[in-house]
C-alpha cells in the first residue's frame, strides 16, 4: 500500500520553495519570488506555515538600509523533502 | 496537484536553481581570465624589452587586480538582483582561495629556489581549480579546457625564458576566458538566468 504525501509539502507553492532550497544554501524572500512567481503575501504565509513545521528556518537581515528575509532547509526539512520523493516514486512507478 | 506535476515542479525548480548557481562562475573565471592574460602580455612586453627580473613583480597584478574588481562587480550584481547562496558555490570559492594561497607561495620560491619551474606549476594550478570548478558545476567546456590547461602546462618543462610569458597568456585565454565567455552567452541565451 502506498505511503500518504505529507500534505505540508503537497502544496504547490511549499513544494516550490523546499525544491529550490534544497538546491541552494540559502536563498532570499526576493529570490524565491522570482522563482514561484507568488505574491509577497502568499509567499509569506506559506513560508511561515513551513518554519512553524520546521523545515526551514527564516532569518531577518539587512543588506546595506534594505531588510532582507534570508530562508534556509534545516535537516528535518531535508529529510521530510527526500520521504516525499521516495513516497512520490512509488506513486509513479519510478525505480 | 497530482503526483507528476509535483514531480515536474520540483524538477523545474531544481534545474531553475542549479543554473542561477552556475551563472556566478562565469564572473571569476572571465575575470581573473582577463587579469591573467593582461598580466602575462604586460610581463612579456617589459621583460622583452628591459630584460629586467625584477619586472617578474608584475605577476602580483593578477590577484591585486582580480579580487577588487570581482568583490566590486559581486557586490553591485548582489545589489540588483537576488541569487541563491549554494553549498557548491562556496566549495568552489573555498578551493580557489586555497590555490590562490598555493600560487602567492609559488611566486615567492623562485626568489629563493632557482630553477623552480613556477610557470608550470602555475599553470597546472590555475588548470586544476578550472577542471574542478566544471566538475562541481557539471558544465562541460570547464571540464575539457581545464584538462586541456593540464596538459598544456607540461609544456613549461620544456619551454624557458620570457617567451613563456606569451604562452601562459595563450593558455589562460583557453582555460578561463573561453570556457568563461561560453558559459556567459549560455546565460544571456535564456534571459531568466542571465
Amino acid at each position: 500500500m502506498l505511503k500518504e504525501l505529507d500534505p505540508l509539502l503537497h502544496a504547490e507553492l511549499r513544494l516550490a520553495v523546499m525544491s529550490v532550497l534544497i538546491t541552494a544554501e540559502e536563498a532570499d524572500f526576493v529570490y524565491l519570488q522570482e522563482q514561484t512567481g507568488a505574491t509577497s503575501g502568499n509567499l509569506s504565509v506559506q513560508l511561515d506555515k513551513l518554519q512553524q513545521a520546521g523545515y526551514i528556518e527564516v532569518e531577518k537581515t539587512f543588506r546595506g538600509k534594505k531588510p532582507r528575509t534570508v530562508c534556509r532547509i534545516t535537516q528535518t526539512g531535508t529529510d521530510a523533502f527526500e520521504k516525499y520523493v521516495e513516497v512520490l516514486k512509488g506513486y509513479l512507478n519510478i525505480k | 496537484m497530482n503526483e507528476k506535476e509535483s514531480l515536474d515542479l520540483i524538477t523545474r525548480m531544481i534545474n531553475n536553481t542549479r543554473k542561477s548557481i552556475e551563472k556566478n562562475a562565469a564572473l571569476p573565471m572571465l575575470i581573473f581570465g582577463y587579469a591573467s592574460v593582461i598580466t602575462s602580455l604586460a610581463v612579456w612586453l617589459v621583460l622583452s624589452f628591459t630584460g629586467n627580473p625584477v619586472f617578474y613583480i608584475l605577476w602580483a597584478a593578477i590577484p591585486m587586480l582580480g579580487w577588487p574588481v570581482l568583490g566590486l562587480l559581486k557586490a553591485k550584481r548582489s545589489r540588483e538582483e537576488a541569487t541563491p547562496g549554494s553549498y557548491i558555490g562556496r566549495i568552489i570559492a573555498k578551493m580557489w582561495y586555497l590555490l590562490a594561497g598555493v600560487m602567492v607561495l609559488c611566486m615567492i620560491v623562485p626568489f629563493i629556489i632557482r630553477g623552480f619551474p613556477v610557470a608550470f606549476v602555475m599553470t597546472l594550478l590555475v588548470a586544476i581549480g578550472v577542471s574542478c570548478s566544471g566538475l562541481f558545476v557539471r558544465y562541460l567546456p570547464f571540464i575539457v579546457c581545464g584538462f586541456a590547461g593540464i596538459l598544456l602546462s607540461f609544456a613549461f618543462l620544456w619551454i624557458e625564458g620570457i617567451v613563456q610569458s606569451s604562452v601562459l597568456a595563450l593558455i589562460f585565454l583557453i582555460i578561463m576566458v573561453i570556457p568563461g565567455h561560453m558559459l556567459q552567452a549560455a546565460n544571456n541565451k535564456n534571459p531568466k538566468n542571465a
